[in-house]
Order: structure tokens, then C-alpha cells, then sequence
């Protein structure tokens, strides 16, 4: 046991002094979350207050109509009108940017309107433009539409009612940590189980294929200490790296839910996602997800240092083991979509399992049974995987295939 | 002591191997060495001669533990090398001319890994890792990674790494091959003196220059069999050809014509 905490302690500290490794093992994990989070929320809030502040330039080409709807637009806050022509050059005035809307209205639109008979009027805009711009064009077409609604109720003695005798009101019951939870809390697993991997994937190759290329493991394998030592220092230390990666992006979270917590006053979806990100960090939640994490490392170690001390040389091992990307972000994103929950089926579903138990532990929505078998699964899947490296590791051929 | 006993190495083939070697070989293995038996003594420097792909590499990994041999057995210092790996390894220095060392560590930080690797005690440890770095000079760049040093210095490291646990049995797989002249000096300086302190040397080389130099014993190896053992100065009184390469290409020509 000596020799494996021997071991251990040069691998980490050869490890600590690689930038490379230390890059993606550490600081990408760790500052990910406030990225994604802190700039969208920033994106998000500076493109309300644009818009908030943009005139939407108007022009109306009236046909001879008594301007009902002008006269509606002139008392709505930032806009501006212009007549025109026709719609030729409405085209023209969207396509150089000089316009952002043009209402075109058929000759006797004003009296079909005070005839109550049927008309229609038509608006061309750029659908591509920006969709703050887009949703105003919208809202203002509807704020004419109850406005007529209203005019002619009136002009009839109407009253409002006859539009919704009555009104449902909804009472959700699920908090907004289940509500926001399960629309982004497939996410945050997809970011750790990928850093869980990540983590392993650059120490795996460098301990086993790094080790042979450079020609070191030879003179490894001819000290005291045995293969089964040597194998077991090695996997501690690729899956203590998995796990500090994946611990790095909770720090990260954290970090998000703080930062964009400060500014949470400003947008009511934001502070949800602030709530929710603080949610997860409750110590419950954190030791359940942990559990996850463990046998998830294990299970990633052993797979990438058995492929790792396969391959001749640390290029090999790259190739070889990049491509199992592709089998971890396939059922992570599986696990995303609405309507997969964790049961007792999907719980023996490796990562897919994770990323189903961890979403659940997220939204706080996790039931014990499908969570235990998951930890079950984890922990057998991790034991198969380190049975299966550790006679790879022992095996004189793979170790000298160079 | 090493003793070497009608020790047989074959390695299965995969299919695209068995492509690679074409019509001429049948069968799924290869026999890498067939029944080699030798006894290397202590204070003596036994030479394993022969050229690449002769079987060299894998008898000395054989005797290091690296690989189990297929039949036969090897004791090294009264160990079996297969039921008694530890003990073999714990007595054991290995040096090539290919062995990396770890860039991100000093020597110091090397050194004192594999010694505690080799089971050494710290106090031991420290005395001997002094000792070895006053003698090769190491001191001066002790404390600076390996990274960025030259082929001399990291030579230097290697040997203070293979004679930290002060082995008993020393093995030496080409070490000098990709040395220049001075590192290569030096090798030859230590073996000569692993003699002097009377241990169990064993090393294979390719060039006839340094068998001359070093050799008390000989023992030639060509596709896989000994096809000589026995004192060089023997060899020597007995050659048929003015020069060494000669007389081993002369020797290796008749083995060709037996076994054909």
C-alpha cells in the first residue's frame, strides 16, 4: 500500500506542474458555468434595455384611408411614422434598414372597419431581424386588434365580459426549483459528467500511453513495486483528477449562482435560475450528487487507462479515446429530453442513469428506489470496468506494444 | 548470480503480424527465444551479443520480470523470476539505452522516488542518493527538471535511478546505443565498476568494440538460440577470422547452414 501512495504523490505532483493538464483539468471546469450563465444573463438584460429604448420606425401606405390606425400608433410610446408610396418601396426602405415596418391598408379599410364588415390590412417585416423587434411589431398589432375589439363593443354597448364570461386562473404547485429544474437541469449534469471524463482523459493518457512513449514505464515495472501497485496509484490519481474536474464545475455553479444572483433584481427569470442554482449547493443535494460522482469516475479511469496502456504511443491513445466522447454525450443529451425520468429501467443505463439522477436531484423531483439502483448499477459497472483494466494492465503484451 | 535455464520466450501473432511475415512462417506464434540456458557470476561482466532482433532485449526483460518466459526458469540472486518477482525486482538494476526519465521532476524528486519505490529506507535512502550524486557530478542541477537537459545529464540521472538501491544484480539492455562518445564513457565506467564492487553484471550489446572491451564472459545470441557460451578469452584464442565482426558473422553463417 506504501508503494501505491508512493506512487500517487508523483503522479499528482507531476500532474500539478503540467499547465496543459492543469487547463483543462481545472480552470475550464471551474469557469465554464459563469461564463455560460453570467454572459447570457448579461446578454439577456442588455437586450431588454435595448429594446426598451428603440423606436420602432413605422411607415403606412394609406390609400386614401382616414389614418384609424395613425392615429392609434401616435399615441403609443416609441414609435415613429412616415407615409409612403406603395409597397415597392416599403420593400426597399426594410431592406436598406431605413424602416422596420410598413402597414399597408386597402382602399376603403375605414369603412368596411365603421361597417363592421370583414377587411384586412397586411404588414411586411424582415421575420430574421432582431426578435425583441419582431415580438414589438407583434404586441403592437395586437394592442390595435383589442383596441378595435373595444371600439366596437362600445359602439354596440357591449360590455367586455362577452369575450371571457369566465377567466381561468392557474395555481402551479410545483416550485419553481421543479419548474426551472426540469427545463434547464439537464444541463448542469451534461457539463460535469463531460468534465468528469475530461478530467481522467488527459492524466489516463499521459500516465500509461505518456509513460511508455517517453519510456519510462519499463523502468516502473522493473522497481519493488508490484503491477497491481503500480496500476492502483495510477487510477487514483486519474480518478481523483475526474473528480476534481467535476468538482471544479460545481464550484463553478456555485460561483454562477452568486454572480448572477447580485443582479437578480432585474429579471424575474434570471433570479429563478439564481434560486435554483443556490437550491442545488444544499448539503442533501451535494452528497447525492457526489455518490454519483465516485463510481462515475471510477468507472471513466478504468476505461481510459485500460484503452491508454493499450496504445503504442500518447497520439494513439488520443485517437482511441476521443471518439467515447461520442457514447457519454449521446445519452447525456438522451437524458435531457422531457418525458426520460430516472426508473427502475433506465437507472441500469450507465451515464444515461447520471444524467437522469442527477437532473432529478437537481429539480429536487428524485425518488430513492431508481436513485439506489443507480448507485448499485454505478458501483458494479465500476467493478467490471477496473476487473477488466487491471488484466489489461497485467497483461505483458499490451504493456509492450510499442 | 543469474541463472538462466533452457528459458524459451514465444509471442502469439495477430493476424496482420502473421500477414507481415509472409509465406515463410507457419504457425500463430513466434519463438522469440528458444531454450537459452547461461549462469552470469558475480564480479564478472557477462556479454550478450547478437544483433537487433536476435532475442536479446527479451531474454534481459526476462530476467527483470517484464515478461514471464514461456518455458524454462530464471533465478536471480536464489528468486524465481516468476513466483518471487518482488524480491527479484528489489535487487535488481535496469538500464537501457532507450530509458526516459520523468521531465516535470528533478533528479532529486526522481531519485528519491524510486528509492522509496525499491522499498529503501529514508535515512538509507538520502546517503546513498549523496553518495551517487557527488560521484556523477549531479549535485550542480539536482534541483531542476530533467525537462531541459542534455543527453549527458539525463544519462547520469538514469544511472543514479538504477543504482540508487545499490543492486546486487546489475542489467544493462544497449545501454549506450543513441549515447554520444563522453555519455556513452560513462556507462562503460560504470559498469566496469558494478565489476570492481563485485556484482552480477549482464549486458547485451550489438557493437564488437565494446565486447572487447568489457567482456569476461560471452555468450552469442542469433534468432533466438545461443550459438556460443563460454569464456571470451576462449573465443578469442579460438576465432578463424582476424576480426571479431568477422569471426560473429562467420559463426552466425554456420548456425544458418546447420539449421537449414
Amino acid at each position: 500500500m506504501k508503494n501505491v501512495f508512493t506512487i500517487f504523490k508523483k503522479e499528482i505532483k507531476d500532474i500539478l506542474r503540467d499547465k496543459r493538464t492543469l487547463t483543462v483539468m481545472l480552470i475550464i471546469p471551474l469557469f465554464v458555468y459563469p461564463a455560460i450563465f453570467v454572459g447570457i444573463s448579461k446578454y439577456v438584460a442588455g437586450q431588454t434595455e435595448k429594446a426598451g429604448q428603440e423606436t420602432l420606425r413605422i411607415a403606412i401606405i394609406d390609400n386614401g384611408n382616414a389614418n384609424h390606425f395613425s392615429k392609434f400608433v401616435a399615441g403609443m410610446p416609441n414609435t415613429s411614422i412616415k407615409q409612403i408610396a406603395d409597397t415597392t418601396s416599403a420593400q426597399t426602405m426594410i431592406n436598406n434598414d431605413s424602416i422596420d415596418v410598413a402597414y399597408y391598408f386597402p382602399a376603403g379599410y375605414d369603412s368596411a372597419i365603421a361597417k363592421l364588415e370583414p377587411t384586412t390590412f397586411e404588414y411586411f417585416y424582415t421575420s430574421t431581424n432582431n426578435e425583441f423587434e419582431v415580438a414589438i411589431i407583434e404586441n403592437l398589432n395586437n394592442a390595435y386588434k383589442q383596441q378595435l375589439i373595444k371600439e366596437k363593443l362600445e359602439d354596440n354597448h357591449l360590455s367586455g365580459t362577452i369575450l371571457e364570461p369566465a377567466k381561468p386562473v392557474s395555481r402551479n404547485l410545483a416550485s419553481s426549483r421543479e419548474q426551472i429544474g426540469s427545463m434547464i437541469g439537464g444541463i448542469l449534469p451534461y457539463f460535469f459528467i463531460i468534465f468528469c471524463m475530461i478530467g481522467c482523459m488527459y492524466p489516463a493518457i499521459d500516465l500509461a500511453a505518456g509513460e511508455k512513449e517517453r519510456g519510462s514505464l519499463e523502468t516502473l515495472l522493473v522497481s519493488s513495486a508490484s503491477r497491481l501497485e503500480i496500476y492502483l496509484g495510477k487510477l487514483i490519481t486519474v480518478t481523483l483528477s475526474g473528480f476534481i474536474s467535476a468538482m471544479a464545475s460545481i464550484a463553478g455553479i456555485i460561483m454562477s449562482g452568486k454572480l448572477i444572483g447580485a443582479d437578480a433584481s432585474q429579471d424575474g427569470g434570471i433570479a429563478q435560475i439564481a434560486d435554483l442554482l443556490n437550491g442545488i449547493m444544499e448539503p442533501g443535494s451535494i452528497a447525492m450528487m457526489l455518490l454519483i460522482l465516485l463510481p462515475l469516475n471510477i468507472f471513466f479511469a478504468a476505461v481510459t487507462l485500460m484503452l491508454s496502456i493499450y496504445a503504442r504511443s500518447f497520439k494513439e491513445a488520443q485517437s482511441m479515446i476521443t471518439p467515447l466522447m461520442i457514447f457519454i454525450v449521446f445519452p447525456t443529451i438522451f437524458g435531457m429530453l422531457p418525458g426520460v425520468t430516472l426508473d427502475y429501467g433506465t437507472a441500469l443505463v450507465p451515464i444515461l442513469n447520471v444524467s437522469l439522477g442527477a437532473k432529478e436531484i437537481i429539480s429536487g423531483t428524485v425518488e430513492m428506489g431508481p436513485l439506489l439502483l443507480t448507485y448499485l448499477a454505478l458501483f458494479v459497472y465500476a467493478g467490471i470496468a477496473l476487473m477488466v483494466s487491471v488484466r489489461f494492465f497485467n497483461n505483458e503484451k499490451n504493456i509492450l506494444r510499442g | 548470480m543469474i541463472t538462466v535455464d533452457k528459458v524459451s520466450k514465444s509471442f502469439s501473432l495477430s493476424r496482420q503480424q502473421r500477414k507481415e511475415l509472409g509465406a515463410d512462417h507457419s504457425g500463430k506464434t513466434v519463438n522469440a527465444v528458444n531454450e537459452v540456458s547461461f549462469v552470469c557470476q558475480p564480479g564478472r561482466i557477462f556479454t550478450l551479443l547478437g544483433p537487433n532482433g536476435a532475442g536479446k532485449t527479451t531474454t534481459l526483460r526476462m530476467i527483470a520480470t517484464i515478461l514471464k518466459p514461456t518455458s524454462g526458469n530464471i533465478i536471480v540472486n536464489n528468486y524465481d523470476t516468476v513466483t518471487q518477482g518482488e524480491q527479484v525486482r528489489g535487487s535488481l538494476g535496469f538500464l537501457t539505452g532507450s530509458t526516459g526519465l520523468y521531465d516535470r521532476l528533478t533528479p532529486n524528486e526522481t531519485i528519491d522516488y524510486f528509492g522509496r519505490l525499491n522499498g529503501m529506507d529514508e535515512k538509507t535512502l538520502q546517503d546513498r542518493k549523496k553518495y551517487l550524486f557527488d560521484l556523477l557530478g549531479i549535485n550542480e542541477f539536482a534541483d531542476r527538471r530533467v525537462g531541459k537537459f542534455s543527453t549527458g545529464m539525463k544519462q547520469k540521472v538514469s544511472i543514479a535511478r538504477t543504482m540508487i538501491h545499490d543492486p546486487q544484480v546489475v542489467v544493462f539492455d544497449e545501454p549506450t546505443s543513441g549515447l554520444d562518445v563522453i555519455a556513452a564513457k560513462s556507462i562503460i565506467e560504470l559498469i566496469r565498476q558494478c565489476k570492481k564492487d563485485n556484482k552480477t553484471v549482464i549486458f547485451s550489446t550489438h557493437i564488437m568494440s565494446e565486447v572487447n572491451m568489457l567482456a569476461d564472459d560471452l555468450a552469442i545470441i542469433y534468432k533466438g538460440d545461443l550459438i556460443y557460451n563460454g569464456l571470451f578469452t576462449d573465443f578469442k584464442a579460438g576465432m578463424r577470422e582476424t576480426t571479431l565482426e568477422d569471426e560473429f558473422i562467420r559463426i552466425a553463417q554456420e548456425h544458418e547452414n546447420v539449421t537449414a
